[in-house]
């Protein structure tokens, strides 16, 4: 099997520093999606990069702070995490709610609720690309 | 690109060579021979794979082995390694086999450690039907033996209250 360029930056600079210029980048957390996307080849391993952000320590890459008027919820927090926490429970039940039926428990440990939406935009990103001319004719038509 | 990579394994320490993208399952079982973690669907759906990684499970093969790094991570195999069973089957393991919890025993490895973390979870008070049946539901029996499965838990949970 062909894997993509691995790097695990070990700080937010590091990042920068090590980002390969001609590949295409995927981060890499709980890696639940990418994995099954790589195995169905629909990541061109040769010319992609993963980046491993699962290290990353310099930043509050993990947890739920209760802030004055708000709940922070971090990238890196799991789903378990978020089902079992207090504090949800208390003020947000109903993600709670959603995060318990999100996946089976080994998923739910390991998916990180920054994971959806990071897919969700490179999923859009590519969908605007492809439709991209057919986007245009319609605001012309439509103007 | 290969890449040293050391972790705890059912409680011994171990140094892989690998590309660090390859999944935990295909090393565990491809270089370090641990067999007893099963590949079924191998896409995260059906729990065969199931290993426990620091206390948690996770399903090994859409794990990367380079997150294993430093890692504490037990297989069925390391179940009975623990000091007070002096090397002899788990609970769990015993009350499987003695209500026959076990048909073709491919979810089996997967499913007693969904059931071992549970058990850790709510000890020394019994899980409700529904805890268990949440804790198994990320393991699929292909056999459809999910009574004795259950009872199997159940009867564990008592035990080890009992025995507490």
């Amino acid at each position: 099997m062909t894997y993509p360029q691995y790097i695990q930056p070990r700080s937010v600079g590091d990042i920068w520093k090590e980002l390969p210029q001609d590949k295409k980048i995927y981060f890499l957390a709980g890696g639940t999606d990418l994995f099954n996307y790589l195995r169905d080849g629909l990541i061109d391993a040769e010319n992609s990069c993963f980046v491993d952000v699962s290290l990353l320590k310099d930043v509050e890459a993990d947890g739920i702070v209760e802030e004055t008027e708000n709940i922070k919820v971090s990238a890196f927090t799991t789903f378990s995490a978020i089902s079992e926490n207090g504090l949800l429970k208390k003020f947000c039940p109903d993600l709670v709610a959603a995060a318990k039926v999100l996946g089976t428990p080994q998923i739910a440990n390991r998916a990180t609720i920054g994971g959806p939406p990071a897919m969700l935009s490179r999923l859009l990103r590519r969908i605007l690309q492809k439709w991209k001319s057919l986007i245009q004719k319609a605001v012309e038509w439509l103007i | 690109m290969e890449k040293d990579i050391s972790f705890i394994l059912n409680g011994e320490k171990v140094s892989v060579s690998c590309n660090p993208l390859k999944t935990l399952l295909k090393t565990l079982r491809e270089d370090i021979n641990h067999t007893e973690v099963k590949a079924g669907c191998e896409q995260g759906e059906c729990g065969s794979c199931t290993v426990i990684v620091d206390g948690k499970i996770v399903n090994s093969c859409i794990f990367a082995v380079g997150q294993a790094e430093g890692k504490n991570i037990v297989t069925i195999a390391g179940l009975c390694k623990e000091p007070t069973l002096k090397g002899g089957l788990h609970p769990l393991q015993k009350i499987f086999i003695e209500e026959g919890a076990v048909q073709c025993g491919f979810c089996t490895p997967g499913m007693i450690l969904a059931a071992k973390v549970l058990l850790d979870k709510t000890f020394p008070n019994m899980p409700t039907d529904d805890e268990i049946r949440a804790a198994i539901s990320g393991n699929l029996c292909r056999c459809t033996g999910y009574s004795k499965i259950f009872s199997a838990v159940k009867k564990t949970a008592k035990y080890l209250k009992e025995k507490k």
